[in-house]
C-alpha cells in the first residue's frame, strides 16, 4: 500500500498503535528530547549512534542498517513514520537512507517534535519493546548520493544545480561553522563555484512544517533550481541538506535529486578544492 | 525577582544543544535560590527544560504558552 512522504501530527495520531505503523524518533540530542519524552510507541534512532559509520566517516551500510531495521522491529513492508528533534533534520536524513536501502513506506512528520508538543499531543517516557525482525534490503539506490567527485567533474555543468542549504554567512565564507558548533568548523570558508544559497529554513513556516507545494516550487525555480536539471544539495555534514532532498524529491518531485553528504566539512578541508567566497 | 533568559535570539541564530544552552545561559551563573523566567519560540526547548529539571539542578515553578511565546520559571536548588 502506498504511503504519502509527508504525514500530518493530526494524521498519526488518530494511528497510534496501529499494526502496521513503526514510528521512529530521530535525534541528534536524544537525552534532552526522546528520553524526555517522545511520541507514544515510538522508537528510538540516535543519530550519531545508529546511522553513521565507525570509526571512518560514512553513512551505515547495507549490513548495519539491516540490523537497524530489525532491531527497532521494522518489517521490509513496515510504514515508518519518521519524525525528531532540530527542525527534523535528522529525521530527513533518516529518511534519505531508508531511500538509499529501498525502504519504499516511509514517512515524514510534518513539524517534527515541535509541533507535536505544540498541540498538546500524548507524550510518554516509557520506552516500548518491539519484536526483533528479520529485515533484508532488496535494492540499493546510490544515485541518490554524491560524492567529492562527482561534484568537482560537475562543476559549472549547465545541467547541474548545485544548492547550497547552509546560512549565507556561511556560503559567504564570513563563518566556517555555526557559532553553536565550532568543533566543525572547515579549514577554508565560503562555497562550491556555482552553488546558489538557498538555506535550508526557507522551505518551512514559523511552525516547523513545510510551506505549501507551489509556494516551494515557485522559490526554487527563481533561484534556477529546476526539475530538468541534476540536483545536488549540501551543506555542512549532510543533515540540512536531507531536509531540501525531502522537499525537491518528494514534495516537489524532482527527478534527479543527490545529497552530496560529505557537504562542506570535506570540501572545506580538501586539499586543492575550488572556492568561492562572497 | 526573576531574571529574564531571552532564547529566541539565540533560537534566531542557531541550534545550541538545549542543555549547553541551560548551562551557558542560566546554570553557569546561577546561585541556589535565584528565580529565572526563560522565553522560548520553541515548544521542544520548552518541553526539555520543563523536564529537565531533576537533572540539572532546578525546580520548575511555572510553564505557561501563549501565542507561540513559550515560558517557564524555574528556581535554581
Amino acid at each position: 500500500m502506498h504511503a504519502p512522504p509527508l504525514v500530518e501530527a493530526e494524521w498519526l495520531r488518530e494511528r497510534l498503535g496501529s499494526p502496521d505503523i513503526v514510528v521512529v524518533e530521530v535525534d541528534y540530542d536524544p537525552d534532552t528530547a526522546y528520553r524526555v519524552g517522545h511520541i507514544p510507541g515510538a522508537v528510538l534512532v540516535d543519530w550519531r549512534r545508529d546511522l553513521n559509520k565507525y570509526p571512518e566517516r560514512d553513512i551505515i551500510d547495507r549490513d548495519s542498517f539491516e540490523a537497524l531495521m530489525s532491531r527497532l522491529g521494522v518489517e521490509p513492508g513496515s510504514h515508518v513514520i519518521l519524525y525528531g528533534d532540530y527542525n527534523n533534520w535528522f529525521a530527513a536524513f533518516a529518511y534519505w537512507i531508508m531511500k538509499i536501502y529501498g525502504h519504499e513506506r516511509v514517512s515524514l512528520l510534518n513539524g517534527g517534535r515541535s509541533r507535536w508538543i505544540m498541540l498538546d499531543y500524548p507524550m510518554t517516557r516509557e520506552e516500548p519493546s518491539r519484536k526483533r525482525t528479520s529485515y533484508k534490503v532488496a535494492k540499493v539506490d546510490l544515485t541518490l548520493r554524491a560524492y567529492f567527485l562527482d561534484v568537482l567533474k560537475r562543476l559549472r555543468d549547465p545541467g547541474v544545480a548545485l544548492v547550497d542549504v547552509r546560512s549565507p554567512e556561511e556560503y559567504k565564507g564570513e563563518i566556517t561553522a555555526p557559532p553553536e558548533y565550532p568543533n566543525e568548523a572547515a579549514q577554508r570558508g565560503g562555497h562550491i563555484p556555482g552553488a546558489v544559497n538557498i538555506p535550508w529554513k526557507k522551505a518551512v513556516q514559523e511552525d516547523g512544517r513545510f510551506k505549501p507545494v507551489e509556494e516551494l516550487r515557485r522559490m526554487y525555480e527563481q533561484a534556477g533550481v529546476t526539475p530538468d536539471k541534476e540536483v545536488i544539495i549540501y551543506c555542512r555534514i549532510g543533515e540540512r541538506a536531507a531536509h531540501t532532498f525531502f522537499v525537491l524529491k518528494e514534495l516537489l518531485g524532482y527527478p534527479k535529486v543527490r545529497v552530496y553528504d560529505g557537504s562542506w566539512s570535506e570540501w572545506g578541508n580538501m586539499i586543492g578544492a575550488p572556492i568561492e567566497k562572497g | 525577582m526573576a531574571k529574564i533568559i531571552d532564547f529566541r535570539k539565540i533560537e534566531e541564530k542557531c541550534n545550541l544543544p538545549k542543555i549547553e544552552a541551560i548551562q551557558t545561559y542560566i546554570l553557569n551563573q546561577a546561585h541556589p535560590g535565584e528565580e529565572y523566567e526563560i522565553l522560548s519560540k520553541d515548544p521542544d526547548t520548552w518541553y526539555a527544560i520543563k523536564n529537565l529539571g531533576e537533572d540539572l539542578g532546578y525546580e520548575v515553578l511555572e510553564d505557561t504558552k501563549e501565542d507561540g511565546l513559550y515560558i517557564i520559571k524555574i528556581r535554581i536548588l
